[in-house]
């Protein structure tokens, strides 16, 4: 190996580059609202429960609860090259950090019954890098 | 000789990978052999009190709960007030893993919970409840 290359390779390993990938999931998957066996005005709370399971989240309203189900997604990508030894200096740094989530809340009336329904599957989104 | 050789030692310490594993859990874990026992209509708040013991918001308090809600990460605990038509049992738990080298780092985290839900009427026996065994997906 010559000296140019060993200045090459010392150099490089000076010039430290790190890339990093994240991925933290939090809270349960869960599927959308089964079609058709979710009926406004019709479905109880006790159906609600059976077929979706507990939420993560209740709001009490005045007129009823809210159940609200949600799932998040955060991925974050990093790269930064930088000098460690002498400097300390970072010469180029890229971040990039997304986070989505599936969310779904289910309103019902002061008797049980449900009002209505939202869902957003936001996790389909998600970029991979 | 010498040369290559360190330099490929030097390569080998710049790629030594370094592993990281770690889990925690939260709460009490929930006693889900009794969940079959639950009878809407008959079971009482006494007996669910018997079986699963001190709902959430009742026992210690959930520091990294709170931590993942300050980060809006999961929406925070089931119920914000103890209402008494209502008991909440949670568990969860996460899992840590990643791999950790000079060049390249993956880090996953995966955060689950259990979560058992009770609605009492105003005699105090079992309305209707909800219950996931969401930890299984860690395992």
């Amino acid at each position: 190996m010559s000296c140019a290359s060993t200045l090459g390779v010392l150099l490089a390993l000076a010039l430290s580059t790190a890339c990093t990938i994240e991925r933290a999931y939090m809270g349960n998957e869960f599927e959308g609202p089964p079609d058709g066996r979710i009926v406004v005005g019709q479905t109880t709370k006790r159906e609600i429960l059976e077929l979706l399971g507990p939420p993560d989240r209740i709001q009490r309203q005045y007129d009823g609860d809210v159940f609200v189900y949600a799932y998040v997604r955060r991925n974050a990508t990093s790269i930064t090259i930088e000098e460690p030894l002498f400097t300390n200096l970072t010469i180029f740094s890229y971040q990039k950090s997304q986070e989505k989530s599936d969310r779904m809340v289910v309103l019902f009336d002061r008797a049980g019954l449900v009002l209505g329904l939202g869902f957003r599957r936001g996790t389909e989104q998600l970029e991979r890098f | 000789m010498v040369r290559p050789a360190l330099s490929l030692l030097l390569a080998a310490v710049a790629l030594l990978p370094a592993c990281i594993v770690g889990r925690y859990s939260e709460g009490e874990t929930i006693a889900d052999e009794q969940i079959p026992r639950i009878v809407p209509g008959e079971t009482t708040k006494r007996e669910i009190l018997d079986w699963f013991g001190s709902p959430e918001r009742f026992s210690e308090s959930a520091f990294v709960e709170k931590y993942l809600t300050d980060q809006e990460l999961v929406p925070g605990p089931v119920l914000d007030l103890p209402f008494a038509d209502v008991l909440v049992y949670r568990f969860t738990e996460g899992r840590l893993r990643g791999i950790v080298m000079i060049l390249f780092n993956h880090i996953r985290l995966d955060v689950a919970s259990d979560t058992l839900i009770v609605y009492f009427d105003d005699q105090d026996r079992v309305l209707y409840y909800g219950w996931r065994k969401g930890t299984d997906v860690l395992r």
